[in-house]
């Protein structure tokens, strides 16, 4: 057995977009092939009131890139003397992700967040290794290819939905996760922003077998 | 303030001297073994070790392509990113911006032409304030060609056409991962380049319209991604000539072949039965 750096402990990560909001979503299990090490982790991590980040993967590698990440951020903060944008923040996480490009962060990450000079919000979707998409809506992690096509079939080629009817699509998706993917599951953390306003905080329960 | 001082600055600048640490070429920590073989064992982690899960990269199917024209050049491409057999998403942009007549083209990992070309924009951008004049399709190519070199047998994945118009015309060149670096007239790359060159070389004319051309770039892509399963999505078309890079409207792949916009299903309604919450 030569040495293995990396664990999946699985988990889902959601977000949807509209013109006036963001919701973006994420279980709280965390676990290690069939074992369920703990049922309330959060994958949502938050850098500021306009920017939440959700990872899924392996979850020191989370702690470590979060860890960076707040550090970056804070520099930023210091020398431009203003708060980060989520579009600098964006292309922060994915020069983050890349400078690993040998030794990658095992995570899967979607940024949230509402830009503030002109009020829109925008999603970003990652690879482990930094390659950025906007879109309207993301999936990452264990659950990503059983989740978006339910996306898909709700939301795309469409009208925008409102705030409520994306959240019913976002629990919609999180049911397929957390019935067929082991690894995705207890609670789901639902997390929505909009311009100028606080995030709204949410939990809903999920199957927890 | 911003240090200006460097528009003033002798015209030789060591690329040392100038500020931020990306002319200086970024710092990567390495895993304690050789990184290809690493990566290569970990790109892929499930339960009992075999094969399976998420892996670290997505894209690698792809249809690019570009050739020269009287008028200038086509560059056009698909949108598909896949893992695997899973599609990760179909609207990747595949045309990077270097400067404002030059563009690069992805295939390969995205991460890899991502990050590598948005670095090759910026070392374009200091050597053009350095050397007060516009960068040639030639030395752009070529600082990417060099800067990749340097990662020789990293096992980054890069294929990329670098086309643009500078002082002498239009100009055409691939460069990759290898280190190689080719001028051409017409080139494509990816897993549907086979198909595309099909299509291509039996329309290809160098007097073609500018018109013709755009046809003749979105019929190749089209025709690659409906045999290509690594290919598809929406096909995106950028003309460059002297007076800069023209964005063509994207094209859906279905539009392409069925004639009309894929028809919502259920338009307006929820596919979800009148859902309980």
């Amino acid at each position: 057995m030569s040495f293995s750096p990396y664990t999946d402990n699985g988990g889902t990560c959601v977000a949807i977009a509209g013109p006036d909001y963001v919701l973006i979503a994420g279980d709280t299990r965390m676990s290690d092939g069939y074992n369920i090490l703990h049922r309330d982790i959060p994958k949502l991590s938050q850098f500021n009131e306009n920017i939440v980040m959700g990872t899924a993967g392996m979850h020191a590698d989370m702690i470590g890139l979060r860890k960076e990440l707040g550090i970056r951020q804070q520099e930023y903060e210091y020398q431009a003397r203003t708060k980060m944008g989520v579009a600098a923040f964006a292309q922060l996480l994915a020069t983050t992700l890349y400078n690993r490009r040998f030794f990658p962060f095992y995570t899967f990450n979607i940024l949230a967040g509402v830009d503030t000079k002109d009020n829109t919000c925008a999603i970003y979707t990652y690879d482990a290794v930094g390659c950025v998409l906007k879109a309207p809506y993301a999936a990452s992690g264990a659950g990503e290819s059983l989740v978006l096509p339910v996306l898909d079939a709700e939301l795309k080629a469409r009208d925008p939905v409102t705030a409520e009817e994306a959240k019913r699509v976002l629990t919609a998706a999180f049911r397929a996760a957390d019935e067929r993917e082991i690894s995705t599951g207890d609670t789901l953390m639902i997390w929505t922003m909009r311009p100028g306003q606080e995030i709204v905080k949410e939990t809903m329960p999920l199957r927890r077998d | 303030m911003i240090d200006l001082s460097i528009l003033s600055g002798p015209r030789n600048v060591k690329p040392s001297q100038l500020p931020g640490s990306i002319s200086r070429g970024a710092v990567f920590p390495l895993p304690g073994c050789k990184p290809v073989e690493f990566l290569e064992k970990q790109a892929y982690t499930s339960f009992d070790g075999k094969k399976a899960a998420a892996p670290l990269q997505h894209l690698h199917g792809t249809t690019t392509l570009g050739f020269v024209y009287q008028g200038g050049v086509l560059i056009a491409v698909d949108s598909r990113s896949t893992r695997g057999a899973f599609v990760g998403s179909q609207e990747v942009k595949k045309i990077i911006n270097i400067s404002p007549s030059i563009v690069g083209t992805m295939a390969g990992g995205a991460a890899d032409c991502q990050f590598w070309e948005s670095n090759l924009a910026v070392q374009c951008r200091l050597m053009q304030l350095r050397e007060r004049e516009e960068v040639s399709v030639a030395a752009a190519s070529k600082l990417l060609a060099n800067t990749l070199y340097k990662y020789r047998s990293m096992g980054l994945s890069v294929g990329t056409m670098i086309a643009g118009w500078d002082k002498l015309g239009p100009a055409l060149f691939y460069v990759d991962n290898e280190g190689r670096r080719l001028k051409g007239n017409v080139f494509s790359v990816g897993s549907g380049s086979t198909y595309a060159y099909g299509i291509l070389d039996r329309g290809y004319r160098y007097d073609l319209t500018k018109e013709e051309a755009i046809e003749l770039g979105r019929r190749a892509i089209y025709h690659a991604t409906h045999r290509d399963a690594g290919s598809g999505g929406i096909v995106n078309c950028v003309t460059i000539d002297e007076a800069g890079a023209e964005w063509h409207d994207p094209v859906d792949c279905y539009d392409l072949h069925y004639g009309s916009p894929e028809a919502p299903v259920d338009a307006g309604q929820s596919v979800l039965a009148n859902p309980a919450e």
